[in-house]
């Protein structure tokens, strides 16, 4: 029996909602942030790390999560990331969707189940 | 910190990345190079992360617009029909109302050749507010000039008509009769000698001020003209000045080449009951705002002004009001058309705006039609990805597109239309001018000269001479027995009944033959 579990790419658009998500807990810099959604997915969910940051920058311009300076668990300057108001606000929304869609799939998949 | 911007840093931020995924993957059990080389490996191109990075922030959206600026020309070319029917419409609406609308701005709005732009009024005369009329008489502007401090300094002047004769031959010309700061008013300089003084603006003897144009066709631009002895409609002037090049007149189309003190021609020519005339009179009135004065200003001044000339003369002036209206071109003497030009560019204005509104929405019509028949096309781009956003997007590039192409065009139609439009009419038709001066400033009727067939007979001081007009008759004194008679333009045409003989029409003020005393065939001279 294989124990290799095959990752699944991040679908388009939904790293913006998982950025948000990781940092609803708490401020994190950037690699922390990739490993929050691998080890939150149970290292199904492959980050592609070389969008992470453009990510990131477009959640600041849309004013979703800021930016700070400071001092990591290893004492390593890194810049850290937050959750804004603004930015709680729009992670409920896009929760929102997201449970809509997987409602609507999961009753296409498994109909059955439904009744 | 908070200073920041969100790039500051943004190489630094990659390179600890990379560092710490460098140092899971040795806690992981890979060897340091194999750690760093599958940290890279996952990551990416660093270079072109920071890239994507950095155009988070940059402005791409005008990349796009050039990206879909682009596709938009490669729609065009694909309705050739279409593109160039729009197109065409829309460069020849913005040409057309371009071209028409900066003549009639100019025509209305602008001062005449040689005239600097500047603050200057023209006044007109009403009585019982009915239109206004451009000219009064020499007594009133006399009074109106020496009370008003809004308009100063001010001129008058009025329109005449000589038989310049000087050693090369006798010439049919027109000028006008001015006070002495006729020149400094207007702020027209002379490229040689000087302007008319205060003395002898009342002298006997008569000065002159002749044209650049003159100067140059009959003078050679000597400048011994200066001090050239000549004959106004056998008055005896010496020339003074030579007026810069391209000034001849206030009015468009005048084409003055003479200039001569009011007063002293006027005494000249036993005209001196015009100048104690205060019923009406031929003199139009032209000044420049005092500095810091505005046109109200100067109206409120010259209503008093006028409230005063009514009590001072109520014969004369009898519910007479002056009107003041800024100075161009065509409205020098016409204050009419200083009153009604502002509507009428108003007017033309409105009616230029609704013309491009009818052909925007008929180009509307095209891109419209064409947008339907791409409606398959429209649904294969938005089942790619593409948002409405950059549909519309699109759309709209073909439409800037079509509109740049049109403008671009209509800006080489119009520099066209005004080159050649400029080359083909005339400077100016001294005809419709005179028409229209005639009608304005001579009302009771001025017909004198109006004609293109007679002959007359013309006597100067030194002998005879016969002058056989193809054209325009000119203001002719005329000599019976010792007695020399100046003609006003209005008598002219009754006095001259005698001896006169028809010839054949020619074009007005193109040809004037002399006959000397003594010669039959003098020099033909073209004015």
């Amino acid at each position: 029996m294989s124990t290799k579990r095959r990752r699944i790419e991040l679908l388009q658009g939904t790293l913006d909602v998982l950025i948000l998500q990781t940092l609803r807990s708490g401020p994190a810099h950037g690699h922390a942030i990739a490993k929050a959604i691998e080890r939150g997915s149970d290292d199904v969910l492959q980050v592609e790390q070389g969008s992470l940051y453009p990510a990131l920058h477009r959640l600041i311009k849309r004013g979703w999560i800021t930016f700070d300076e400071g001092v990591s668990e290893n004492n390593r300057r890194a810049k850290f990331y937050a959750l804004t108001p603004k930015g709680r606000k729009q992670l409920q929304i896009e929760t929102g969707k997201w449970d809509t869609l997987a409602r609507a799939v999961a009753r296409i998949l498994r109909p059955a189940t439904q009744e | 910190m908070r200073g920041r911007r969100p790039l500051d840093g943004l190489e630094e931020d990659i390179k600890d990345h990379l560092d710490r995924e460098t140092e899971d993957n040795i806690d992981r059990g890979m060897s340091p190079d194999e750690a760093r080389r599958q940290a890279r490996l996952k990551f990416g191109n660093a270079a072109l992360v920071a890239e994507d990075t950095r155009n988070v922030w940059t402005w791409t959206t005008v990349e796009q617009l050039l990206g879909d600026l682009r596709s938009g020309l490669r729609i065009l070319t694909r309705s050739p029909g279409v593109s160039i029917t729009a197109i065409a419409l829309i460069a020849l609406v913005i040409g057309g109302n371009t071209i028409i609308f900066s003549m009639v701005h100019g025509l209305l709005t602008k001062p005449a050749p040689g005239i600097p732009e500047s603050n200057l009024v023209s006044l007109g005369w009403s009585v019982d507010r009915q239109p206004v009329h451009p000219t009064d008489s020499y007594a009133n502007y006399l009074d109106v000039a020496a009370a008003a401090e809004t308009v100063r300094p001010m001129l008058a002047f009025r329109f005449e008509r000589f038989t310049l004769t000087h050693r090369d031959g006798s010439y049919a010309v027109f000028g006008s009769l001015v006070t002495p700061g006729y020149f400094d008013t207007l702020g027209v300089s002379l490229v040689r000698g000087r302007m008319f003084t205060d003395d002898e603006a009342h002298a006997q003897e008569l000065t002159a001020v002749i044209s650049h144009r003159f100067w140059t066709e009959h003078f050679q631009q000597r400048d011994d003209a200066i001090g050239e002895r000549i004959v106004l409609n056998g008055q005896a002037a010496t020339i003074v000045g030579i007026a810069a090049p391209q000034f001849q007149g206030l009015w468009l189309g005048e084409r003055s080449d003479v200039w001569v003190p009011l007063v002293a021609y006027a005494r000249g020519h036993a005209q001196s009951r015009l100048l104690d005339e205060r019923a009406g009179g031929p003199f139009a009135m032209v000044g420049r705002l005092a500095p810091g004065t505005s046109l109200r200003q100067a109206r409120t001044e010259l209503s008093t002004i006028a409230a005063r000339l009514q009590a001072a003369y109520p014969d004369a002036n009898k519910r007479k009001s002056i009107a003041v209206f800024p100075y161009s071109a065509t409205a020098a003497g016409d204050s009419m058309i200083a009153q009604r030009g502002p509507q009428f560019l108003a007017l033309f204005s409105i009616i230029t705006a609704l013309t491009l509104l009818i052909v925007c929405a008929n180009v509307a019509n095209l891109m419209l039609a064409r947008a339907v028949s791409r409606q398959r096309e429209m649904a294969v781009r938005q089942s790619f990805g593409a948002s409405q956003l950059r549909v519309i997007r699109l759309v709209l590039a073909e439409g800037i597109a079509i509109s740049g192409a049109a403008w671009a065009v209509a800006c080489f139609c119009a520099w066209i239309m005004s080159k050649a439009m400029a080359r083909w009419i005339p400077p100016s038709d001294w005809r419709t001018v005179r028409g229209r001066l005639h009608s304005r400033l001579e009302g009771r009727g001025l017909r004198a000269g109006a004609r293109c067939r007679r002959h007359d007979r013309v006597h100067d001081r030194a002998g005879a001479a016969r002058v056989a007009s193809g054209c325009t008759a000119v203001p002719q004194s005329r000599r019976t027995g010792r007695r020399r008679r100046t003609l006003a333009p209005r008598q002219r045409p009754r006095r001259l009944a005698a001896g006169v003989r028809r010839s054949a029409p020619r074009r007005c003020g193109t040809r004037l033959s002399v006959v000397l005393a003594g010669r039959r065939d003098g020099p033909r001279v073209q004015p």
